[in-house]
């Protein structure tokens, strides 16, 4: 993860270049559904506690099986 | 006379909901057969998304700054029975506009991130055990 910002404010919004770990927690919808292609919808939620932040995320995409 | 025939249960009747049983009878096995070809797969898989996002920084609070954009990625895995296991990489970027000291700047959060997951198909299970619960109902009735 990094971060980028005017003067004076990585110290103060401590928005520096980090590598964290965390937690992710979602859930998800199988708008189409076929013996080898999927498309799908998903809300995850992530848990950085290590830099007390998070973040939501809403993704749309698509999964292959062969 | 006539009114009481009507609401009398006749042959037709027994007939029709004979029917309706074994139409459902086949509706589940072909639930059933779905999920057999489906659910009890064992495959390989990859995956490509993109969606928004917005992050939430504690000592960004008080400024009420929350930097929203775009994340995309690709993401491998394998399906078995009613769970995946998956290793994503994504890419994102959030940006939010900020005022500090009179000044007006631009935050650029930008984020390479790895997950590893483990998805379970929940809507298929509950499906699962609703035919399974229906056929073990169904054999009952047929030994009672």
């Amino acid at each position: 993860m990094s971060g980028a910002s005017g003067a004076g404010l990585e110290e103060e919004y401590g928005l520096v270049k980090d590598k964290i770990t965390g937690l992710v927690l979602g859930g998800g919808y199988a708008i189409l559904q076929t013996s080898s292609i999927q498309v799908y919808v998903q809300f995850e939620h992530h848990v950085m506690s290590e830099i007390s932040s998070s973040q939501n995320l809403a993704t749309a995409g698509i999964r292959f099986y062969y | 006379m006539e009114s009481f025939t009507i609401f009398r249960k006749t042959h037709s009747d027994d007939m029709l909901l004979c029917g309706e049983a074994y139409f459902l009878r086949v509706l589940l096995r072909l639930i059933l057969f779905c999920l057999s070809t489906q659910a009890f797969a064992d495959e390989a898989m990859v995956s490509i998304f993109a969606g928004m996002g917005q992050h939430h920084q504690e000592s960004m609070n008080d400024s009420k700054t929350v930097p929203q954009g775009q994340a995309f990625g690709a993401s491998f895995g394998r399906r078995m029975n009613f769970y995946e296991f998956e290793l994503t990489l994504s890419k994102g970027t959030y940006t939010s506009d900020i005022e500090h000291d009179g000044r007006a700047n631009t935050i650029n959060h930008d984020q390479l991130q790895f997950s590893i997951a483990l998805n379970f198909y929940l809507v298929k299970i509950f499906i699962f055990v609703l035919v399974m619960d229906s056929q073990i109902l169904n054999k009952r009735q047929i030994l009672q």
